[in-house]
């Protein structure tokens, strides 16, 4: 006759593994596995645990250069910054397009330089609204003007006119500027790129509105390479660049005016 | 009668190791095992600090932003008459100011520390020289360090495309903007640290003469070798120095 079976008790628990907190104060009780953190990638990774560093800089964890707040804002912009301030020069080259015929004019495509200022603001909307402690977009707004090389025109074979000679092309750009900061660390590349508006002068038919673009690539606030093109009616400038931050481009700037100024070149009625 | 076995005395408890503190080695043991691997024998604790914040360049610092400014003695050439293929050539100066962006791109570590041994970044300038010509320069510069002291001797390189942005210009009444197609510069110096180096370099502007433009729009072929020298300007003399060139040379060199 067969035995009954007694019933076993259910196996108990395995004891749950020890779990070493972070802080190293040993084995905490009643650990709960707070899982993986949310963010992923090299756009969110902090800065890495190193045994050598440079002797001389800042250290990682300082706030950026030039800021308050420990970054709430910032004077030269930065990737641990949630505002900053935009302030600098530029200097480019490219092509100045006039459309083949204006008016009774033809216009001459030929090269063009410029030099110019920008300013601004930037802020990163997901820090500011609290919902990341750090993200790789930020946001912004600039007004900037700058000077460049004139325009020349030729008269049509059935116009009286003579050619056009402009000095200089004076243009206005308010734009709006999205970046995408590719690192949190210090002094962290990053792609720019702005849409807005431009009014300047075409030739000696007035000023005109248009639209600008640009593409930007920058070290952290110090500055940036770009390219922008500006489409005009019947003017069409693309431009290279390189632009730097006020602080260092204010002393540059300065220099080279003391020495035109020093050399006379700008006391005996320079038509600047 | 037989004699009872003597009992063994059993397994007797092993004494226990007198505990050491951390750590399990004395320096000494430190010391051989640097003369091993061939190491410094008394790595210093306490990394030698760069001046000025590494405003100055310096090879404990990774990343730094600096101005140089060049003050130099130039041989201009410009195109003459080209049915007799000749070139004009004059003495003059030239001052230029630029900005580096330095980045870390080689670095070699001794002992904890870290120390750069070549740097390469992007930079930007004027250059100007007489005639009120202001020219703009976008390229790139390098320095590579031949010590680990701040006053090492270094090698700087530089190249960028050129542009002219303003000249004087009699049809205008003096100065004002200038175009030009984008020209070349180079030049290359031997320096002490990041305060400042002797260089020797060269630059050509390209001509704009196609058969559409009118001869007043035309833009000869010219260019320049320069020697000089080239500093960082938070000490003074560079800048007091490219400054002077460039007035010299506007009031006293007329092509």
């Amino acid at each position: 006759m067969a035995q009954p079976i007694a019933p076993q008790p259910a196996p108990q628990p395995a004891p749950a593994a020890p779990h070493y907190s972070a802080s190293g104060a040993g084995v905490a009780s009643q650990p709960a596995d707070p899982g993986p953190p949310p963010e992923h990638g090299p756009f969110f990774a902090g800065e890495p645990v190193s045994e050598v560093r440079h002797a001389s800089g800042p250290p990682p964890e300082k706030p950026p250069f030039l800021s308050v707040g420990g970054g709430a804002f910032c004077f030269v912009e930065d990737a641990r910054c949630k505002a900053a301030l935009l302030a600098s020069a530029h200097i480019a080259a490219g092509t100045n397009v006039l459309r083949s015929q204006i008016g009774n004019e033809l216009g001459i495509t030929l090269p063009y330089t410029q030099f110019g200022f920008r300013g601004g603001l930037t802020v990163r909307p997901l820090v500011l609204a609290r919902k990341r402690d750090w993200h790789p977009w930020a946001l912004g707004a600039t007004v900037g003007w700058s000077r460049g090389s004139g325009q020349v025109s030729l008269p049509s074979s059935d116009s009286v006119e003579s050619t056009v000679r402009t000095a200089h092309t004076d243009a206005l750009r308010i734009a709006l500027l999205n970046q995408i900061w590719l690192s949190s660390k210090r002094n962290a590349i990053h792609i720019d790129i702005s849409i807005g508006a431009i009014q300047s002068n075409v030739l000696d038919k007035g000023a005109f509105w248009g639209t600008h673009l640009e593409v930007a690539g920058g070290v952290g606030g110090w500055g940036a390479l770009f390219a922008s093109t500006d489409f005009l009616d019947g003017d069409t400038r693309i431009v290279f660049g390189l632009r730097a931050h006020a602080l260092p481009a204010a002393p540059i700037a300065g220099l080279v005016i003391l020495g035109l100024l020093a050399g006379g070149a700008l006391s005996s009625g320079g038509a600047m | 009668m037989p004699t009872q076995p003597i009992p063994s005395p059993g397994p007797q408890p092993a004494a226990q190791p007198v505990e050491q503190p951390a750590p399990h080695y004395t320096e000494q043991d430190m010391q051989e095992l640097r003369a091993r691997y061939q190491l410094e024998a008394s790595p210093p604790e306490e990394g030698r600090k760069a001046k000025w914040r590494c405003l100055i360049a310096d090879p404990t610092c990774g990343f730094n932003v600096e101005i140089n400014a060049t003050s130099a003695y130039a041989l201009r050439s410009r195109q003459g008459d080209a049915v007799e293929a000749a070139l004009e050539t004059w003495h003059s100066g030239r001052a230029q100011y630029d900005l580096w962006i330095n980045l870390p791109a080689a670095t070699k570590a001794v002992g904890r520390f870290k120390y750069t041994v070549l740097t390469l970044g992007p930079k930007g300038g004027i250059i100007a020289s007489d005639g009120a010509t202001l020219w703009g320069d976008i390229g790139l510069a390098g320095r590579y360090w031949l010590g680990r002291g701040r006053w090492a001797w270094t090698i700087e390189f530089s190249g960028a495309l050129t542009f002219k942005v303003m000249e004087d210009q009699a049809r205008f009444n003096g100065l004002t903007n200038q175009r030009s197609p984008l020209g070349l510069t180079v030049d290359v110096g031997v320096g002490v640290g990041g305060f400042g180096a002797i260089v020797i370099g060269g630059q050509f502007d390209t001509p704009l003469a196609r058969e559409d433009l009118p001869d007043q729009e035309r833009i000869y072929p010219s260019g320049m070798f320069f020697v000089g020298f080239r500093g960082n300007i938070v000490w003074g003399f560079p800048a007091a120095a490219a400054v002077t060139t460039h007035a010299l040379t506007q009031r006293f060199v007329n092509p």
